[in-house]
């Protein structure tokens, strides 16, 4: 049996990725500036530089919507079976992700509507977006969790269920860094221990990754 | 064994939900509880009630060897309740970690948020997996009829959030 014929990445791909670079880039402009004010007063309360807020932040007003953006690219022909395509975790991921922006439609639609432009100047849109971005995580955890621990994880070396996993990666990542961090604390606990001796670290290095007030 | 810790589980729930809800009367007060504070303790009692059957029906599952199977892992309510624990741990110690000391000792507050809105979404996820992927088997087992009854349950709990947004935000 021939093996089937990997789709390249073609300009209709290209499109779309561009149309959903826009729509993250006009969620972006909206997400800013109420982000802005808050990282001003999380560096007033704890009276330091925190990276990790810029880190899970603003990136992901563009990685949510390049999610969605996967779901139509990867079901252009040639593809393989719903079935098949629905074992790959970079697919799952972005389906996911497309499903847990539902609560957050919901109630946008229900709000009362003005203009665009207004509702993106309002503040709720930073905790809208907080909010859909830990439902995105919850979501895509979830789903990846059915494919692992059903021993049905098929991952593809290809670009499109790569990106998707990436991605995917990056969503979970938000709520697990502090809690793999944590663990890692844990077990170089006494190699942490002698660093915090010699140079005075720890102290330091937990307010940086917990910001905790000073 | 199993029919006798579920049933184990259905009582130490209900007493949970009792537990909270004497906790919720004594946070409100003698006020009598208009419309928000009735939806809020339906709620609140919802969420204790809710993580004791999810923990009492996934050590049941965990404890039968057919779970970690294949075939048990394309039940929806073994997979529900496998889900809701991890994830719910996970969440749950990443809020305990991210929140300052003094917040630390109301547990129940800390705890809500991040059940309520989060957990029933991985259980959306974990559902909406299976279902594409064509492995939605349930089974005639009384642990995979329990986890269904709290995953709807947990959807039940998000939908209620979101509906409380709508109505009194």
């Amino acid at each position: 049996m021939s093996p089937r014929p990997r789709r390249p990445f073609l300009l209709g791909d290209a499109m779309i990725l561009i149309v959903a670079i826009a729509v993250g880039s006009l969620m972006c402009r909206a997400y800013m500036p109420s982000f802005e004010r808050s990282m001003l007063h999380v560096r007033r309360a704890s009276g330091e530089e925190s990276m990790l807020p810029w880190a899970f932040g603003p990136p992901l007003c563009f990685v949510v919507p390049l999610m969605i953006a996967l779901i139509p690219i990867s079901l252009r022909s040639p593809r393989p079976r719903l079935r098949v395509l629905a074992r790959r975790p970079g697919f799952v991921a972005c389906v996911a992700a497309a499903v847990s922006l539902v609560p957050g439609v919901v109630v946008w639609w229900w709000w009362p509507k003005p203009t665009l432009g207004k509702f993106l100047r309002k503040p709720m849109v930073l905790g809208g977006w907080t909010l859909a971005m830990e439902m995105t995580s919850a979501t895509v955890l979830g789903a990846w969790l059915v494919l692992g621990m059903g021993r049905r994880w098929r991952a593809e070396a290809h670009w499109i269920d790569r990106c998707g996993r990436v991605l995917g990666l990056y969503c979970v990542l938000y709520p697990l860094h502090r809690v793999a961090l944590f663990v890692l604390i844990c077990l170089c606990w006494p190699l942490l221990r002698c660093l915090s001796w010699f140079f005075g670290l720890w102290p330091r290095l937990l307010s940086w990754w917990f910001d905790l007030p000073g | 064994m199993d029919v006798a810790i579920l049933m184990g589980t259905l009582v130490s729930g209900g007493l949970a939900a009792r537990w909270a809800d004497a906790q919720f009367l004594l946070a409100q007060g003698d006020e009598t509880l208009d419309l928000r504070q009735s939806y809020e303790r339906l709620q609140h009692d919802g969420v204790f009630l809710l993580v004791v059957l999810t923990m009492g029906v996934g050590w049941v599952a965990a404890w039968s060897g057919e779970s970690w199977t294949r075939r048990g892992m394309a039940q929806p309510g073994v997979m529900a309740v496998f889900v809701g624990v991890l994830v719910g741990g996970v969440m749950a110690l990443d809020s305990w970690l991210t929140s300052y000391p003094s917040q630390r000792i109301l547990i129940s507050t800390l705890f809500r948020d991040v059940l309520e809105f989060r957990l029933p979404m991985a259980i959306l996820g974990a559902w909406i997996a299976l279902r594409l992927g064509g492995l939605w088997r349930p089974a005639r087992e009384d642990r995979d009829r329990v986890g269904r009854v709290v995953g709807w349950g947990w959807l039940l709990l998000g939908g209620l959030r979101i509906l409380h947004r709508l109505v009194f935000d």
